[in-house]
């Protein structure tokens, strides 16, 4: 009787296997003719207000206090191009693990025309988020990465991390010490469902034409991160523990970016 | 009394339950690898000798993670690894270590230590008939045995290293390539490796005491008047230890807290969670092997298992979510000796 069960259990896995393999071709969309699409990359770059960031260079938030870097990295996920009607043109299963270090992100092909921006996320989706990370070749931004930035105590991404020092004094007068650091460790480890955070670049037109291959060069400014966090008392948060000023952060994330001519 | 769970009914339910859950799973799995084009892992063929459980008497089968069957070279690898301080930053931990098979995979430490003598923060959990955890560590934050392995492998107080730097050593090591080919006919990788250390944890299965001789063996004998006696205050409702830890595995896997502290210097469950209403609350352990497992709780603040049953018999130290069933027991000296001395008897031969 189990044995039978299992059997046509087996059978009505394939069937279904089968269906849905179908149903997913034929929603697909029609593909676009090679000459209509364009390759697209993302040129992503990193400031704090003016400056490039870097890992040897000290910085100072908008409400003057001083840190450092030495680590900036964030998963964008859920890439959309707003057509000019409004509408979105999905670009799927596109996570990209950002690096100050790395410039460019591919996107692939994409339908040539007007835009009037992009929309995207920081982090990733809640599905994707408590998938077993090792299912991935070590090449996917989804991999485990080293230094890692996914969570083994609570499973899960982490979708934005800031890593570096801070000075806590009240006259901004610590000196950096041996390692090129200030006395306070400063870091935000933002992650979480909840604080997938929709960023809305939809005002800032840019085309896409059939000649070349199109650039899209988007900021993030660091310091916009810090708006109304006092770092001298607000620095550290694993989200976990500390979801209050997460939440912050995470809400400043919105702000960072911005679409450069 | 003693007879009501002469067999753990509960098991018959429990299995139907373990198997439609396998199902589904083994058909999001199928619905994945039909569809998707970009199988990230070739699963393949990468079973080569089958390895069958050897499921103690009242257990169910354990669910096993389709991507993940047991065989023998997978257990063997596995094996090597768990004992292999290769896995820590300094090659001096291993999971052995604190995982130790002869204190039934623990280190009878109260926090256990890691590389260059770091002190963590929690008592090393036994593995034993782990296979079973629908979660894992004390606040359960972890999935699978897969994903455990990340762990201790990043903990900064054990093992501080990193999986892809464990993976470049074992790439460039004399006899692991060789092995990690013949259990899965690809070179060290992150997603062998913790398949490996997972298939040989999950084959930890016990439950050979004197009280299974006693329950599931009907040998009367097995137990003294001292420990029956112990057995139906764990049972009954003087004791009522049977609420939470429960089954055959002596658990039901809940989160409780159980009264240790008013005040917690690690909130349990609740960093996972963040609900306030988690806070001090910890997984019900497993009491197979207690007597080995010394000293207790999730920071191994009771020495003894005296310390424990006193620390119940009193109902524990007030707070917002201390458990309801957390109360005070009143057992006499000679009951609460007798609940010592069946805890006792859960001990393998």
């Amino acid at each position: 009787m189990f044995k039978k069960n299992i059997k046509s259990a087996y059978i009505i896995l394939a069937a279904r296997a089968i269906v849905s393999c179908k149903k997913s071709t034929d929603t697909q969309p029609t593909p676009t003719p090679a000459s209509q699409t364009q390759d697209l990359s993302l040129n992503m770059t990193s400031v704090a207000d003016n400056n490039s960031i870097n890992y040897t260079s000290i910085f100072t938030t908008d409400a003057g206090a001083r840190y450092t870097i030495t680590g900036f990295r964030y998963y964008v996920s859920n890439i959309r191009l707003v057509k000019q009607d409004g509408t979105e043109y999905p670009i799927a299963n596109k996570y990209l693990l950002v690096n100050p270090a790395v410039a460019s992100y591919d996107l692939g092909q994409v339908p040539v025309g007007n835009y009037k921006g992009i929309r995207f996320n920081v982090g990733v989706d809640s599905v994707t988020n408590h998938k077993d990370p090792t299912i991935y070749p070590s090449t996917n931004p989804l991999a485990i990465q080293s230094p890692g930035i996914h969570w083994d105590w609570n499973s899960g991404y982490i979708f934005l991390m800031f890593e570096g020092t801070c000075d806590t004094t009240a006259g901004n007068t610590d000196v950096l010490n041996m390692m090129g650091g200030f006395n306070h460790d400063l870091f935000f480890h933002i992650g979480m469902d909840m604080l997938y955070t929709p960023v809305d670049l939809s005002n800032s037109s840019f085309t896409i034409n059939s000649s070349s291959a199109a650039t899209l060069k988007i900021q993030a400014n660091l310091n916009k991160l810090f708006t109304s966090v006092n770092i001298k008392t607000e620095n550290e948060s694993h989200t976990m523990g500390s979801v209050p000023l997460a939440t912050k952060v995470a809400g400043n994330i919105p702000t960072m970016f911005s679409i450069l001519p | 009394m003693i007879k009501k769970y002469n067999s753990y009914r509960q098991f018959k339910l429990l299995s139907v339950r373990v198997f439609l859950q396998s199902s589904l799973f083994l058909f999001i799995c199928m619905i994945n690898i039909s569809c998707k084009k970009d199988v990230p892992i070739n699963l393949q063929e990468i079973n080569t000798k089958p390895y069958v459980l050897n499921i103690p008497n009242g257990f169910p089968y354990p669910d096993i993670p389709s991507d993940n069957p047991l065989t023998q070279d997978k257990i063997n690898l596995g094996k090597q690894l768990f004992f292999d301080p290769i896995l820590s930053r300094d090659s001096t931990v291993a999971c052995g270590s604190c995982h130790q098979p002869n204190k039934n995979f623990t280190d009878n430490l109260t926090i256990s230590v890691g590389i260059n003598g770091r002190i963590g923060t929690r008592n090393a959990p036994s593995l034993m008939n782990i296979a079973y955890a629908p979660y894992l560590f004390w606040d359960g934050g972890n999935p699978t045995l897969e994903q455990q392995v990340f762990g201790p492998i990043n903990n900064h107080n054990e093992m501080d290293y990193d999986v892809n730097k464990i993976v470049t050593r074992l790439l460039r090591h004399p006899t692991y390539p060789a092995l990690f080919q013949k259990a899965f006919k690809e070179p060290p990788s992150v997603f062998a490796l913790t398949r490996a250390i997972a298939c040989y944890e999950r084959i930890l299965l016990s439950a050979n005491s004197r009280f299974d001789d006693y329950l599931m063996n009907n040998d009367t004998n097995a137990l003294t008047t001292s420990e029956k006696k112990g057995f139906a205050i764990f049972t009954g409702e003087k004791g009522d230890c049977f609420h939470c830890h429960a089954e055959y595995n002596f658990t039901d896997y809940s989160f409780r807290n159980n009264g240790l502290y008013s005040i917690y210097a690690d909130s349990g469950r609740a960093r996972i969670t963040q609900k306030p209403s988690d806070y001090g609350k910890f997984k019900v352990p497993s009491l197979r092997n207690i007597e080995k497992t010394a000293p207790y709780m999730h920071d191994g603040s009771l020495a003894t298992l005296a310390d424990v049953v006193n620390h119940y018999n009193t109902g524990g130290k007030p707070s917002a979510t201390k458990d309801f069933l957390i109360k005070p027991l009143n057992l006499t000296i000679q009951e609460q000796q007798d609940l010592v001395n069946f805890l006792k008897c859960l001990t393998d031969k």
